[in-house]
């Protein structure tokens, strides 16, 4: 895999999806341990897995305060955050990374087909801590809004 | 003239926005229908009248091609026309799903003009000409 084509591919893709559904200008650069984000406590994040399938198979992950799930959520919806639940904001944050992922991967290889599993909330603690793990074959990317920061993390296997 | 929708997908959000979207295209929906999953929305088109259908692919139990498949398998069905609105982006799979028959597709992130560009060619611009390119861009945010 060529890892700076799909690392264009994830930033592309990320920008596209939040700033076309979600209205959240951006910065996309490599994740670095020490941000803000991943020095936040778990129990203050929202995590959300997804697995793929294809040419070669991966997992991505997205990490997001969850205070900021919330507004998301709230301004995807076109609702007041009153009126948000918890299953709406899951249910965002899991749309959100199938929408980065499928775009990514159409991104990197237009002709292929991946098929991708169906997203599933993780433990935040063990999405901060594999953040960083299997580092050739890894790439963690952050996002920067005007006040909060967001993780994503592909890691691409077989 | 108002239509009848059924929008499928598992997530709900996305089933709002879809929703939204299609609205504030200028379109008159009538009665709206909500499946999170193929078979659900098989339920519902065999029990209600539908004039279109705009689903998702990737979803549990049964997802958005084999739901086409099954409705252009049955006759009553078989005439709805089907959007799909997908992340799936691969040109292999856009080409199946029109191959089985699917009216349209859209690729996820999708803007409210994506849907109105569609929709206008399967349903035809809305009396109003708000559902037209007379609208703009701007009137057209979600």
């Amino acid at each position: 895999m060529d890892r700076e084509a799909m690392k264009e591919a994830m930033k592309t893709s990320i920008s596209e999806v939040l700033e076309t559904m979600f209205f959240l200008p951006l910065e996309v650069s490599e994740a670095e341990p020490d941000s803000p984000l991943f020095q936040m406590s778990p129990e203050k994040l929202k995590s959300v897995s997804l697995k793929f399938q294809g040419r070669f198979a991966g997992e991505a992950v997205f990490v997001i305060p969850t205070d900021l799930a919330g507004s998301l959520t709230a301004d995807f919806m076109g609702q007041d955050p009153e009126q948000i639940e918890d299953g709406d904001v899951d249910g965002t944050i899991k749309e959100l990374l199938n929408m980065i992922c499928g775009k990514a991967l159409s991104l990197f290889e237009a002709k292929t087909i991946f098929k991708l599993g169906i997203p599933e909330m993780m433990n935040s603690g063990e999405a901060l801590e594999g953040f960083f793990s299997h580092t050739e074959r890894n790439i963690a990317l952050l996002c920067d809004a005007i006040a909060d920061q967001l993780g994503v993390r592909i890691v691409v296997g077989s | 003239m108002a239509f009848n929708m059924l929008v499928v997908d598992d997530s709900s959000p996305m089933r709002t926005v879809i929703r939204k979207a299609v609205t504030i295209s200028g379109f008159n929906v009538g009665e709206y229908y909500a499946a999170a999953n193929g078979r659900e929305a098989l339920e519902i088109l065999r029990s209600h009248w539908v004039d279109l259908v705009i689903t998702d692919y990737n979803m549990p139990e049964m997802n958005g091609l084999e739901l086409l498949t099954h409705m252009k398998e049955d006759e009553l069905l078989a005439v709805i026309p089907v959007v799909v609105v997908s992340t799936e982006g691969s040109e292999q799979m856009i080409d199946e799903f029109m191959a089985k028959g699917a009216a349209g597709y859209i690729q996820k992130p999708f803007t409210p003009e994506n849907i109105r560009e569609i929709l206008n060619k399967i349903l035809g611009d809305t009396e109003d000409g708000q559902g037209s390119d007379e609208r703009s861009d701007e009137d057209l945010d979600f």
